[in-house]
């Protein structure tokens, strides 16, 4: 009741007090009360740089996703998502073990092993023996650890984040062997500006791959949708929370297709 | 002899059905029938289309917790919105559906394959079943559905496709529209302007 009071009181806005949220209801969903809170104390900030990154996707990301897309053959894309998911190799591994996650660090080294044997990285025939591809990320290990996400964060270019998940990603590329590569000498490890091209034409790929896979998808995600920034947040966290409990569809039996005859 | 052959035989054919029969009670049941029952009724485009949007909300009222559905999603703005609001919410709330949903169903040529039902941890009367769409054309869909066992009758109460569930992502977003419009009465109003536009129809 006092918090309630408090709630009220100095910031004036005529929002209901607490009591009045049936918590069963909540329970009845099987979501926690406590998400019932936005986590998003810079939403001001983050609306602002949702609307550059969307401005930024539609003048450039998505017709370039569009473009290559249309005009690149599915065998060459294939090729290059594969590629570019080999050269992650050392960081998803890393995490892997780091998760404590034996058996998903064990089909990571048997996917590099067969896929670099046979196609140097251009070709997944690891999928094909029943060694799906999976990511992860040092933001993911904290939360498989039980770090909480800190609050939620819209990066610009990058898109949506959190707390937790900006520093996975600055420790994701501190972790990375490509990050040290330099450009002159390959036997010659550098931290410094000689590597930076390389990471920078893998960020750009990575990104303009995913955009072109994922065009449809988010464009029925966001159909009809009456708050995009507030729909793109909770749809990145549901995700982020399936990547942390390891239930994504494909991989878990007990969920997605598993329930196929 | 002959008769009590056939007598014997069925009594084992019999034996040999009720275990199946069985298998198809429970909520997988309830969700394979009332899938069996979406396609069978909403698929025929040759329906009028005020016909077909008739039998959605028929399928609705019947199949899915709309009261459950809506305090979930409206959740702390429930309570202080009057009767009235309410009401207004959930029928529009089912246009809105209906707008949305009613016209995958069309002319739709896949099927479906229920897997078994995973109950909750902390509640027994609910579960989640998983359904993977597969149609002719294009990648198979895993849904998983969140089905509520009420004296023996299911009902629905959320949809989760790919992981993402519908209905968190609708109470997040509906929040935000009602702290911006100061209450349920103004969600309402964004809707119907909304499904009046034809908005939330799939291209």
């Amino acid at each position: 009741m006092q918090k309630a009071a408090l709630a009220q009181a100095p910031i004036g806005e005529e929002e209901p007090a607490d009591d009045a949220y049936d918590y069963d209801d909540a329970t009845l969903f099987g979501y926690g009360a406590e998400e019932e809170g936005d986590n998003d104390p810079l939403e001001t900030l983050n609306r602002f740089t949702f609307a550059f990154n969307e401005m930024l996707d539609t003048l450039f990301l998505r017709p370039a996703a569009f473009t290559y897309r249309e005009l690149v053959p599915l065998g060459i894309r294939n090729a290059v998502r594969s590629f570019l998911r080999t050269l992650s190799t050392p960081v998803i591994l890393a995490n892997d073990l780091l998760q404590g996650d034996g058996e998903r660090a064990l089909i990571t080294s048997k996917r590099f092993f067969v896929n670099t044997a046979f196609s140097l990285g251009f070709y997944d025939y690891a999928e094909e023996l029943g060694l799906p591809y999976h990511s992860s990320d040092f933001g993911q290990t904290l939360g498989v650890h039980g770090t909480g996400e800190g609050f939620y964060l819209v990066l610009p270019v990058f898109g949506p984040s959190s707390a937790r998940d900006t520093a996975g990603t600055l420790v994701d590329s501190f972790m990375d062997p490509l990050s040290y590569l330099a450009a002159e000498d390959l036997n010659v490890v550098t931290l410094g500006d000689d590597a930076r091209p390389y990471s920078y034409v893998r960020t750009g790929a990575s990104g303009l791959e995913a955009r072109s896979r994922s065009m449809d998808v988010i464009d029925q995600a966001l159909e009809g949708s009456l708050d995009h920034y507030t729909r793109v947040r909770s749809l990145w966290r549901q995700a982020r929370e399936a990547d942390i409990e390891k239930r994504s569809a494909g991989e878990d039996p007990d969920f997605g297709l598993g329930g196929l005859p | 002899m002959i008769p009590r052959l056939v007598k014997s035989l069925s009594l084992v054919l019999l034996v040999l059905l009720i275990p199946q029969a069985q298998a198809q009670e429970g909520p997988e049941g309830f969700l394979g029938s009332f899938g069996q029952e979406a396609i069978a009724e909403l698929t025929d485009t040759s329906v009028p289309e005020a016909q077909r949007e008739e039998r959605f909300k028929d399928m609705l009222d019947r199949g899915f917790d709309l009261e459950a559905i809506s305090r979930f999603i409206i959740a702390r703005y429930w309570r202080s919105a009057d009767e009235a609001d309410r009401q207004a919410f959930i029928e529009t709330f089912k246009d809105y559906l209906s707008q949305r949903f009613l016209p995958l169903f069309a002319g739709y040529q896949g099927d479906f394959a229920t897997g078994s039902a995973r109950p909750d941890r902390d509640n027994p009367e609910l579960s989640w079943v998983p359904i993977t769409f597969r149609s002719p054309n294009g990648q198979p869909v895993a849904t998983e559905w969140r089905v509520r066992n009420l004296n023996g009758s299911y009902k629905i109460l959320d949809v989760r496709a790919e992981g993402a569930s519908l209905a968190l992502t609708l109470r997040e977003e509906y929040a935000s529209v009602m702290r911006r419009e100061g209450g349920l009465a103004g969600l309402v109003e964004q809707l119907r302007q909304q499904v009046a536009r034809g908005a939330f129809r799939p291209d």
